[in-house]
Formats: structure tokens, C-alpha cells, sequence
């Protein structure tokens, strides 16, 4: 079984921990998020006919992502930024975050999520996403479960390939 | 003016080469034109630093690694420059840990010298004959190894892992370990790459941690670990690394699990 490290960053409060809460059953205490701002899980997925360990790395959210440690993101595979849909102040360092993880991890795979999907309604999320410099890959909430399973997956397969 | 044979030739020459001539000349202007040149071999270039970028590793691994060889060969001094930095650290380390036992061998000799167990000691192996260097022996012999990880140094992917016990998912400790560890080093280092974080203590229990290029070894200790014994583990440590995973490539570690495990086993059991 491979075994793959992806990150899990964004501002604070988008909804990181929560989305990592709902894909996997979290074994430590969030308190590590707080006092060295970092909580690893794991969850193994299935991906085609081979099972995949996805070692999941939910990191404390940061105005920009410069000010997380650099130790976080190395030897990772794939990273998944977070914003809010309900917050556009969280789409403002999006740019600079990720051609900073893309300069970090020029071979990582990079998906962009907007969560909280079932605060705002289906008008105000297509405005957001359309208003985003960049491509927004999936639309999430953590509340609902809605794309939370999709998301890891699809993150999975394209470690995989 | 040409002659009737030069003619013919001139003929010939036109019905043979109609077509490729004009492939020519479409040539010739695309090499005279910086624009129309990059258009056809730009995509090419980018393709061509694309899989340099994703496959530089198994492409050009073995050749670069074999410059470096001969180049650090041919140069003694460029070789004492690289690794100059990492010797004083050694040294450094080394002398301090013999410091270190030679603190506790002195604490040692004066405690037995003076204790009433040793009295006691003293009067048994005259009466029984039980050593009391037998005594000392048994109370070292507390110190346990009960778990052994090796973990990929960026990724905190575990590699294989050895345990006494049932323990939580290991996979998790070593993210975590590996997450404390960067935390630490960041945090303290400042940027200092050279110093990285080697011991942590909770209660009876220690978790020594050996650093090597690529990976690094946590043993997990119960009981109390002189700094001669911590030597030994060290070394220890280094041993298997060079005979049991020195063979086995960067590439290949990841899928060698169960492999590294048994290994683990065997050697720290």
C-alpha cells in the first residue's frame, strides 16, 4: 500500500479542521492545533483496485501561509487550500499562498475548495468562484458531508496516477 | 549562357527537386524567423524540461550522483569543505557525550564507593559470592526498548516500525513525531539546519531519535539510559542503517514496509 502526505491549509477558520473531523475519525486531541499547530490522521481510500494511505496533515490557519512552518509542507504529495465561501477576505492571499506552496512543492498536486457551502445559497457561490484569480476545484461543507468523501478522493486519484 | 548539357542538368534537376525545394525555402524562413522558429521548437523545449522536471531523479540520478562521486574524489579539499561543517558538529557531539559518560562513571565510582548498598554489597559477595558489578548489571538492565520507528524525514511517512505493544495507529505517531520534530527545529533553529532535534522526554520514558539524510530512526525507551548506553543505540543504529537500508534506493523504500519491520524486529527485539 503507497502511503501519500497531503496537507490540509488555508486561512483560519474556513473549515479545515472540520472537513478533516468529517473525512477522518480524529484519534488526537485538537489541542495539538493550538499548541504546535498541527494535527496529523490518516485514512486509507481506495483507489482503482489499490488502497492508498492518505496521511492527512490539518494545519492551524494563518492570515498567509509564509508564517506556517516550512518542515509542515515538506515531502508532501498533495495540498488542499481552503477558503469560505461565506468570507471573501478569506479568497485574499489566495494567489500569493499558492505560487508560495507552488514554488514549495513544484511537483505537489494543488486543489483549491470552497467550504461552507450550505451557508451561502447557489447564487453567491457561483459569484465567488467566478470571481476567484484562480480555478476553484471543488465546492465543499463539512456540515453536510457534501463533496467531503469526493474531495479526498479526487485528490487520491491524481496521487495515484 | 549554358551549353546544351548544363541545360538538361538544370531540367533534371528542377523535376527532381520541385517539391523538396519548396520544403527548403518553408525551412529557411522559419529559421530566419525568431517567432516562427520558437512557435515550432518552444513546445518541444517545454515538454522536454517538463519530464526533466517530474523525472530528473531517474533520468539523470545515477550520472549526477557519479559527478559528485568523482568530483568529491578529485578534490580532497572540496570534500573536507563539504563535510567540515558536519564533522565539528560530531566532534562536538561526540566530546560531550564523552563527557558525559565520564560525569556518570566518576557519580558511579564515588555513590558505590560510599552507599550503604554497596556496604551491603560488599558483605553478600563475601558471604555468597554475588557480585555486586552483577548488581549494577541487573539495575541497567531496566532500560527497554519498546518501540523502534523509521520515518521518511520530510513527509513523516512511516517505513516500517517495530512495537512491544499494541499502540495507537502508527502511521499517526510517525506524522506527529515528525510534526514535533519540525515544530521543534523551526521554532528553535531559526533557520539553522544544522541542529536537529535528538532526544524527548516524558516521565520514565524517552524517545531517542537518530537522523539520517533521507529518513530518521525514533527509538522509544522505558527505564533509565546511561549516555554510554545511548552510545551504544547510537551506534547500533548506524549499523543497521548502513547494512540493512544503504541498499535499498529512495525510490524503492517507500514499498518496503513489512521488509524494514522484520528488519527492525530482528535488530531491536
Amino acid at each position: 500500500m503507497i502511503s501519500k502526505k497531503v496537507i490540509l491549509t488555508g486561512s483560519f477558520g474556513v473549515g479545515k479542521t472540520s472537513l478533516f473531523n468529517k473525512f477522518v475519525y480524529s484519534k488526537f486531541s485538537d489541542k495539538y492545533l493550538t499548541t504546535i499547530g498541527v494535527k496529523v490522521n490518516k485514512k486509507v481510500i481506495k483507489v482503482g483496485d489499490e488502497e492508498m494511505s492518505i496521511l492527512l496533515w490539518d494545519i492551524a490557519g494563518e492570515v498567509s501561509q509564509d508564517k506556517v512552518p516550512v518542515s509542515y509542507f515538506l515531502g508532501a504529495s498533495g495540498i488542499i487550500y481552503v477558503f469560505d465561501l461565506s468570507r471573501s477576505v478569506t479568497t485574499k492571499n489566495m494567489k500569493e499562498d499558492i505560487e508560495y506552496l507552488k514554488r514549495l512543492l513544484p511537483n505537489g498536486v494543488i486543489k483549491i475548495v470552497g467550504n461552507k457551502s450550505d451557508l451561502v445559497n447557489q447564487e453567491t457561490i457561483e459569484k465567488v468562484v467566478a470571481e476567484l484569480e484562480l480555478h476553484c476545484d471543488l465546492v465543499t461543507s463539512a456540515k453536510t458531508g457534501e463533496n467531503v468523501e469526493e474531495l479526498f478522493h479526487l485528490i487520491g486519484e491524481e496521487l495515484a496516477a | 549562357m549554358l551549353d546544351n548539357k548544363d541545360l538538361q542538368l538544370q531540367q533534371l534537376k528542377e523535376i527532381l527537386l520541385n517539391g523538396t525545394q519548396q520544403d527548403i525555402d518553408d525551412m529557411r524562413v522559419i529559421l530566419n524567423s525568431e517567432e516562427k522558429l520558437g512557435e515550432k521548437i518552444d513546445p518541444i523545449l517545454k515538454k522536454h524540461v517538463e519530464s526533466i522536471k517530474t523525472d530528473f531523479d531517474n533520468t539523470y540520478g545515477k550520472e549526477v550522483e557519479s559527478i559528485v562521486i568523482e568530483t568529491l574524489e578529485s578534490s580532497p579539499e572540496l570534500l573536507l569543505k563539504v563535510i567540515s561543517p558536519m564533522l565539528g558538529r560530531l566532534i562536538k557531539k561526540y566530546i560531550g557525550i564523552q563527557f558525559q559518560i565520564l560525569r556518570e562513571s566518576i557519580d558511579q565510582t564515588v555513590k558505590k564507593a560510599t552507599s550503604f548498598s554497596n556496604i551491603k554489597s560488599t558483605i553478600k559477595e563475601k558471604l555468597f559470592g554475588i557480585k555486586a558489578a552483577d548488581e549494577i548489571i541487573a539495575e541497567f538492565d531496566k532500560a527497554e526498548i519498546s518501540e523502534v520507528y523509521l520515518i521518511e524525514r520530510d513527509s513523516g511517512i512511516l517505513l516500517g516500525s517495530y512495537s512491544r505493544s499494541n499502540t495507537i495507529d502508527r502511521d499517526m505517531i510517525g506524522g506527529m513525531l515528525t510534526a514535533i520534530k519540525g515544530f521543534v527545529e523551526d521554532a528553535i533553529n531559526k533557520g539553522n539546519e544544522s541542529e536537529e532535534l535528538e532526544m524527548i522526554q516524558y516521565g520514565n520514558h524517552k524517545i531517542l531519535i537518530q537522523n539520517f539524510y533521507n529518513y530518521y530512526v525514533a527509538v522509544v525507551i522505558s527505564g533509565t539510559i546511561s549516555a554510554s548506553m545511548r552510545n551504544e543505540l547510537s551506534d547500533k543504529i548506524i549499523e543497521f542503517a548502513n547494512i540493512e537500508l544503504s541498499a535499498i534506493s529512495q525510490t524503492e523504500i517507500n514499498s518496503k514496509a513489512s521488509y524494514i519491520s522484520n528488519k527492525l524486529e530482528a535488530w531491536f527485539k
